[in-house]
């Protein structure tokens, strides 16, 4: 089993409110799967993501990842695990505008540790995957919104991991270019990578296996999908 | 490091401004750095460039004769040779005696027309090459002051007479006639010197051959007249010389000490330690070090407020960067990894001022009179001295890390996502209030000093305002050497009192503010007994108190008409009658060497010396006019001044006729004259340093502090754009926007100014201290630091948020 919480709960406390992001959530992923997570603003899709990426802990309750209880790992563990198994796709693409394309991507091998030699193999690789290799010397600034996703992409899987998260991984882009962001997630998936959506739109839900659908930190429904 | 360097050059080039702001405010605060420190160097290292130094010590010496007290840097004459001679340990042994025989005029030496005065002229042994270590240009150093009537000179005095030429050989005239052979030539010695000096002579001479006979050798001890320097072993421990002291007193001075009533005692001075150590009389001026410590916190200060300046102003932009931290940790970043990053760009940014800081002190040590401000030359030389390169290096390091730990600590510790999707509001105020504690300490230290300078300047012109119980204004004194022209000085005196500019005209040996007489006298007390007291004094000619406007308190002045008056008639001040506690002081019998004589007047308190002492005990008598029983051999060295009051218009006429005048009775020696105020104000010199040096210093750190607050502005001014439309939609004019966005700041300015003034008080009443008359400190002074400070910073936000607070109001709503 790759995901599996129980009673998973999320508070957020300020001076005089109290917010339940998350209540009581039990979810399994097994590995390979494509699962997309809808529902309403403020349901609590994107905190859910946020925990299950361990960039995030829980308040109450239990998740287990990959079979290791991670609940109260401290951030020094959750991070060693976060850069060896999960990728990240965002909406707003979070690339760093004072690195190029190449060293965007190179930057999660960096922090692995991986040999000179062996980063710019890799870093290749996953450049010309994507069909931006051409533009590896770019900085973000340079580049339209679809290439940045599709740069974004390419830093979530140079470290070959077991996950992709990917929040409204469209939202920012155009039809075309959001279409060619989700071919480029099935194709992962095909390829044995599993993949967690938080997404608004009900056709890019359709891409994946499975949709959950929550509401006010709930799980409501959960629907099987055929691709 | 190479990506690090790669990415904080990337953003240096991003943010131009701010890291234009930083780079400026860094660069000046290391250029007043390395000003200051090579400042400091050069006081902390006196006398360090000797290759001997750890092993020369300086023989200092007390006397106390029945309960007069006296601490002296000049020793006797004939102390060195005999302890060399009693004690195998001391290696060896140098002696230097002044050459001078007034106390204004300096040594004049002639080389046909060129005829110049030099103050630094000592008579030394042969030996002096071999303990103190010279340059020598020209000239060997072993044999050039063997013979008697040698002379080795200072590079400076060559080139005064002779150009570039070599100067060996060349022979000049003294006063007396007699000749000197330039026999070595040495390279000018370092300004930080406690004992400098232009011209040597060899002291082979019959007058300063000390005695063989061990009587006489006994009763020389009890005269000083020479600096002493022993060379003693390696790590020579100066507590074991106490024994020898006290093993050499008992043998050759305790049975005369006793007929004498009187004790002597020496002890050993390192030589590194005598500039900044010794306070005894007759010494080379030294150093203070309370002005080191006000150095060198000046320096602190300013490195102080320009390393707030780059951790306000990132922590400000912090949330410029939280995405970029945010990225980088959900990627897997430790926070030692952002740390060196950021740390690495602080390290960048002080490295590239460390560069700009060496061009601004190479551009103002060539055009801005820097020596005026801290009263000795500076230079860089990084080709020549490596280790101030160094220093200089290592200095950058340091702030670059100082600065850049607290942002580096702070962006390296939020969580991915916070970092990600921004800070909690309590995170965010905890980080504002940081920054606030930081401006406001740059303005405590701006304010505390700007006050400082004030009050300083205050106390400056309470000196100048000051009454010192005597008239200076227009008051000058003419030196007059030779005894054949000293004893023509009434028909010198018959020739002036005829011109109509020439208001007063009288003698002295010496001058108010220069070195008086000091002796051991014999005084008379109330009950008729003599007991002993060292006593300043002066020797003057007739009317002195009227032309120099001392006035009296009881009794006369010296008459013409009495004769009886040259070597018995007394003249004392106040102080003197205080300190004897006299209830009738005319009539008292005061015995002074070997004159015995009465007070004839008693004079009101003037101060003879600077403020920085109170008005201690002081007398006057009567200058002989007849020089019959000095000896031959010193007649051309006798001095003495000639003090005139003269008018206040034409001055330039009344002073050119002087020196007609004078040259017509001494053709043979420039004309010398000075003006008594001026040289009264040359005691103040180095307090006036002090004080341009930290008016400067203190415009320095506000100018910083201010950059960083238009640095602050511009990213306060940046953030509030939506809320700056919205309130001018509501009806706010530029103005009250923009005190909306100072008014923060100004409070701090306020809140600052009371911590500050504490400060400066404290600070400026330990300066104070070291006066005997104090201005009061005005309240007023803290309250003009405060509001020139809040103008400014005022002014910068202002000039900051100008444009922002008069643009339109849709400009700013749009700007989101």
């Amino acid at each position: 089993m790759l995901i599996e919480t129980e009673n998973l709960k999320k508070l957020y406390r300020t001076e005089l409110v109290e917010t339940t992001a998350l209540d009581a959530v039990d979810l399994r992923v097994e590995e390979g799967q494509f699962v997309s997570i809808m529902g309403p603003s403020g349901c609590g899709k994107s905190t859910l993501l946020h925990v299950l990426g361990l960039i995030d802990t829980p308040s109450d309750g239990k998740y287990r990842f990959l079979g290791e209880d991670v609940s109260m790992y401290p951030e020094r563990k959750r991070a060693a695990l976060r850069k060896k198994n999960i990728g990240f796709v965002f909406q707003s693409f979070n690339l760093i505008d004072e690195l190029n394309v190449y060293e965007n991507v190179e930057l999660p091998l960096v922090y692995a540790k991986t040999p000179a030699s062996e980063r710019q193999e890799k870093v290749g690789a996953v450049l010309d995957r994507m069909d931006i290799g051409h533009r590896r010397y770019h900085f973000p600034a340079q580049l339209s919104g679809g290439q940045q996703q599709r740069v974004a992409v390419a830093r979530a899987i140079v470290n070959q991991p077991h996950l992709i998260l990917a929040d409204e991984p469209t939202g920012n882009l155009d039809s075309e270019h959001g279409n060619e962001v989700m071919q480029i997630l099935v194709k992962l998936n095909e390829e044995g990578t599993s993949v967690l959506m938080v997404t608004h739109s009900a056709e890019n839900a359709a891409f994946g296996e499975r949709t959950i659908r929550m509401l006010d930190g709930k799980i409501l429904a959960e629907q099987k999908v055929g691709r | 490091m190479g990506t690090y360097l790669k990415i904080a050059l990337r953003n240096l080039y991003r943010e131009k401004r701010y890291a234009a702001i930083n780079i400026a405010g860094l660069s000046i605060a290391i250029a007043s750095c390395i000003v200051l420190g090579l400042y400091l160097y050069g006081e902390l290292t006196y006398d360090r460039h000797h290759a001997n130094h750890r092993k020369i010590f300086r023989v200092a010496n007390e006397f106390n004769i029945g309960g007069a007290v006296n601490a002296l840097a000049v020793s006797p004459s004939v102390l060195g040779e005999m302890l060399k001679e009693a004690y195998p340990e001391i290696e060896d042994y140098v002696t230097f005696q002044t050459a001078l025989q007034g106390t204004t005029g300096g040594v004049m030496l002639r080389h046909d027309r060129d005829a110049y005065y030099w103050d630094d002229a000592y008579w030394v042994d042969a030996n002096v090459f071999d303990v103190f270590t010279h340059e020598v240009l020209y000239g060997d150093p072993k044999t050039a002051l063997v013979n008697g009537g040698s002379i080795a000179v200072s590079e400076t005095f060559a080139r005064r007479y002779f150009g570039d030429a070599n100067a060996i050989g060349e022979t000049l005239v003294n006063d007396n006639g007699s000749l000197a052979r330039i026999t070595l030539v040495f390279a000018d010695l370092p300004p930080n010197t406690h004992l400098k000096y232009d011209v040597l002579y060899s002291n082979n001479l019959p007058f300063l051959q000390t005695p063989d006979n061990t009587t006489m050798r006994r009763q020389t001890l009890w005269n000083v007249a020479r600096y002493t320097y022993l060379v003693m072993p390696e790590n020579y421990d100066p507590d074991d010389y106490l024994a020898i002291n006290a093993e050499f007193y008992e043998e050759n001075m305790a049975e005369l000490g006793r007929s004498l009533n009187g004790t002597w005692r020496s002890w050993l001075e390192p030589l590194a330690d005598i500039h900044y150590g010794s306070s005894l009389e007759f010494d080379r001026p030294g150093g203070n070090r309370f002005y080191l410590y006000g150095f060198a916190a000046v320096a602190v200060f300013i490195l102080l407020v320009a390393c707030i300046n780059y951790v306000n102003l990132a922590t400000a932009r912090a949330t410029k960067r939280a995405r970029s931290v945010g990225v980088r940790k959900i990627l897997g970043a430790g926070r030692a990894s952002l740390m060196a990053q950021f740390i690495g760009e602080a390290v960048l940014f002080a490295l590239i001022a460390g560069i700009v800081g060496i061009v601004i002190v190479e551009v103002a040590l060539a055009l801005v009179p820097v020596e005026s401000l801290v009263g000795k030359p500076l230079s860089l030389n990084l080709t020549g001295q490596p280790l101030v390169g160094a220093a200089i290096l290592a200095l950058s390091l340091i702030v670059g890390l100082f600065a850049g730990l607290y942002p580096a600590l702070y962006l390296s510790s939020w969580a991915p996502l916070t970092a990600l999707v921004g800070r909690s509001s309590r995170a965010g105020k905890a980080s504002v209030r940081f920054r606030q504690v930081l401006v406001f300490t740059q303005f405590v230290i701006s304010i505390a000093v700007i006050a400082a300078t004030l009050l300083m300047s205050a106390q400056m012109r309470f000196i100048a305002d000051r009454g010192l119980g005597f008239e200076q204004e227009n008051r000058i004194m003419i030196t007059l050497r030779g005894a054949g022209v000293i004893e023509r000085i009434p028909t010198i005196e018959n020739r002036l009192s005829g011109d109509p500019h020439i208001l007063g005209v009288t003698t002295s040996q010496f001058m108010m503010g220069h070195t008086t007489g000091l002796q051991a006298a014999r005084v008379e007390n109330n009950t008729g007994t003599q007991q002993l007291m060292t006593v300043s004094n002066m020797p003057v000619g007739d009317d002195f108190l009227e032309v120099m406007g001392i006035s009296l308190a009881a009794g006369r002045d010296f008459s013409r008409r009495l004769l009886t008056d040259i070597g018995t008639g007394y003249i004392v001040n106040e102080a003197f009658v205080r300190t004897m506690g006299w209830d009738e002081p005319l009539g008292k019998r005061i015995t002074l060497g070997r004159n015995s004589g009465r007070v004839i007047g008693v004079v009101k308190d003037f101060n003879f010396k600077s403020l920085h002492t109170a008005v201690e005990p002081f007398l006057m008598y009567r200058l002989p006019e007849n020089l019959d029983d000095v000896q031959e051999i010193f007649r051309p060295f006798i001095q003495r001044l000639l003090v005139l009051n003269i008018a206040g218009e034409d001055i330039g006429l009344t002073l050119r006729m002087l020196e007609g005048i004078i040259a017509e009775f001494d053709p043979t020696h420039p004309f010398e004259l000075e003006f008594i105020d001026d040289s009264l104000d040359e005691l103040y010199t180095s307090e006036r340093q002090l004080m341009r040096l930290i008016a400067v210093f203190a415009g320095l750190c506000i100018f910083i502090a201010c950059l960083g607050l238009f640095g602050l502005a511009a990213f306060t001014t940046e953030q509030r754009t939506k809320e700056i439309g919205i309130r001018k939609v509501l009806g706010a004019s530029a103005g009250e926007i923009i005190m909306m966005l100072a008014k923060g700041t100004l409070v701090l300015v306020l809140a600052a100014a009371f911590v500050a003034s504490g400060i400066a008080y404290l600070a400026i009443d330990e300066w104070l201290a070291g006066f005997a008359y104090r201005a009061p400190i005005n309240p007023l002074v803290f309250v003009l630091a405060t509001a020139l400070a809040a103008v400014v910073a005022y002014a910068t936000i202002a000039l900051q948020s100008y444009n922002t607070a008069r643009a339109d109001p849709v400009d700013a709503l749009r700007y989101e």
